[in-house]
């Protein structure tokens, strides 16, 4: 039987796909520090850098449109994911940029229940954001690995943890974070890593039973020495190690900023990864 | 009024007419063909045999292409014929990785066949096409509209391709289905194409 890998998604694609993901992520923690009232500076600075990330992103599918002054028509048909995308790229922008701009220039109260339901609205749709990637690729009947609801459940526990990934890089670059900070950060970049290794061991688990082309995408994956290098030991389990000897010493804050770099370059590997290794479905007439 | 296509695979002989014919018809570009014949071998040594599989569009009742497309460039008629509007068609690409069939393309850019530059005969062929967008197999919709047949049907040395309505019972496609056993790929997709194959 004749394979072949799909060649229509690139690089550009791999990283626009990361950017959105990472950058809803960014966003969503940064609002709920917001909301809470804890580390202001660090969330003011996640959710504008959530929002900037997104808007990259979006420039990026903008790139690669073939006919970019009609960019305007991305909307129209709502069965779509790229259309259903678009809508939640436009919203979490717009929304996402009002509330940020309140919390920094003070024309409204961010903790007042206009402001709130504008955050919350571009929380929410943060969360469309992360997620939608996977539904996308998922509606691709032709590429198998990709067809499963299990796609977008792992993109969305990856944009989750290279989101807070993000965060922590935010925290540890600013003199004035607190060990604490640094710390209850790792906590829960921890647990979200950890959650990403049941999410990433399930869906690959479940594809390798899913059908020859399937398991023959995992195999690619699997002996793809990038994949394994920089997805599964740079982009987790360094990561993990390094996280779990700041959170059991207390100390060794310094670690925080090489695994987020770390984490970030899996998170984007991991999704060029999964995009490269989709085999498409031979057409036969047997 | 649905369109649909019988090819016989016993009659096939793999000789290409029918996509040489394609692209003389429509002047698609290089890289770019709208039909395909795949050569494909059967059973296990010793016992194996070539089977030519010709591919156009499979005209879908429920399109994958349709449905991913953003833009709503890519629609079916009422005839069954799913068309791409170039004019609405900002060419994401989606829809080529979308059809099951792999039967899309994109037309990146205008090139010619003999290097640098195009022969008179393509610029006046190249310019019915944008470029940038999404383009298919149109089951020769300018040639059924004036009462004819799909130009592959017509260029078959083998007849190995019936056109006609799928819908009407008495329709020689529908006898050849329903008499020989026609067969679509890709079933277990749900998209049920327009194109029936008949056994090798």
């Amino acid at each position: 039987m004749d394979l072949e890998r799909q060649d229509t998604f690139g690089w550009l694609i791999s990283f626009e796909v990361f950017l959105v993901g990472a950058g809803g992520g960014a966003y969503l923690f940064g609002f709920i520090y917001h909301l809470l009232g804890i580390y202001q500076r660090i969330a003011k600075i996640g959710m504008f850098t959530g929002i900037c990330l997104v808007m990259i992103g979006a420039v990026l599918l903008f790139i690669e449109l073939g006919k970019k002054r009609r960019f305007y028509r991305v909307a129209f048909n709502s069965s779509s994911w790229i259309a259903r995308g678009s809508w939640f790229l436009t919203i979490y922008i717009v929304f996402g940029l009002v509330y940020l701009s309140s919390a920094y220039a003070g024309y409204l109260d961010t903790y007042s229940a206009p402001a709130k339901t504008i955050g919350v609205i571009a929380a929410l749709f943060a969360i469309c954001v992360m997620s939608y990637t996977g539904f996308l690729f998922g509606a691709i009947k032709r590429v198998p690995l990709w067809n499963s609801s299990g796609l977008s459940l792992l993109f969305f526990f990856s944009s989750l943890y290279t989101g807070k990934a993000i965060i922590l890089l935010i925290t540890a670059f600013l003199e004035t974070s607190s060990n604490d900070a640094l710390r209850l950060m790792a906590i829960i970049e921890f647990i979200l890593i950890f959650l990403q290794m049941i999410a990433l061991g399930s869906f690959l688990g479940a594809a390798v039973y899913g059908g020859t082309i399937v398991s023959e995408s995992v195999h690619l994956l699997i002996r793809n020495t990038l994949f394994v290098l920089l997805v599964i030991v740079i982009g987790l389990l360094i990561p993990l190690g390094l996280l779990s000897y700041l959170i059991l010493t207390n100390n060794a804050f310094r670690l925080a900023f090489p695994a987020s770099i770390f984490l970030l370059i899996g998170g984007f590997y991991l999704r060029h990864g999964i995009l490269r290794a989709g085999i498409r479905l031979p057409v036969s007439a047997f | 009024m649905r369109y649909g296509m019988v090819i016989d695979l016993r009659k096939c002989i793999g000789c290409h007419t029918c996509t040489v014919a394609c692209k003389a018809e429509n002047y698609t570009g290089p890289g770019i063909f709208w039909n395909i014949v795949k050569d494909q071998e059967s059973g296990k040594y010793p016992l194996v045999r070539r089977v030519f599989l010709p591919l156009p569009c499979m005209q879908c009742e429920d399109p994958s292409c349709v449905s991913v497309c953003p833009t709503g460039a890519s629609y079916r008629r009422a005839d069954g014929i799913i068309l791409v509007d170039p004019e609405k068609c900002i060419g994401c690409g989606y829809c080529v990785e979308g059809c099951p069939y792999g039967r899309r393309y994109l037309n990146k850019k205008r090139v010619g066949y003999y290097g640098k530059g195009e022969t008179p005969n393509e610029q006046i062929g190249y310019s019915q096409h944008e470029t940038g967008v999404a383009e298919k197999c149109t089951f020769c919709s300018h040639l059924v509209e004036q009462g004819k047949e799909p130009v592959c049907v017509k260029a078959c040395p083998v007849k190995a391709r019936t056109f006609g309505n799928l819908e009407d019972p008495n329709s020689e496609v529908s006898q050849l289905i329903t008499s020989k056993k026609g067969f679509q790929l890709l079933k277990e997709l749900g998209t049920n194409p327009s194109v029936f194959y008949l056994p090798a």
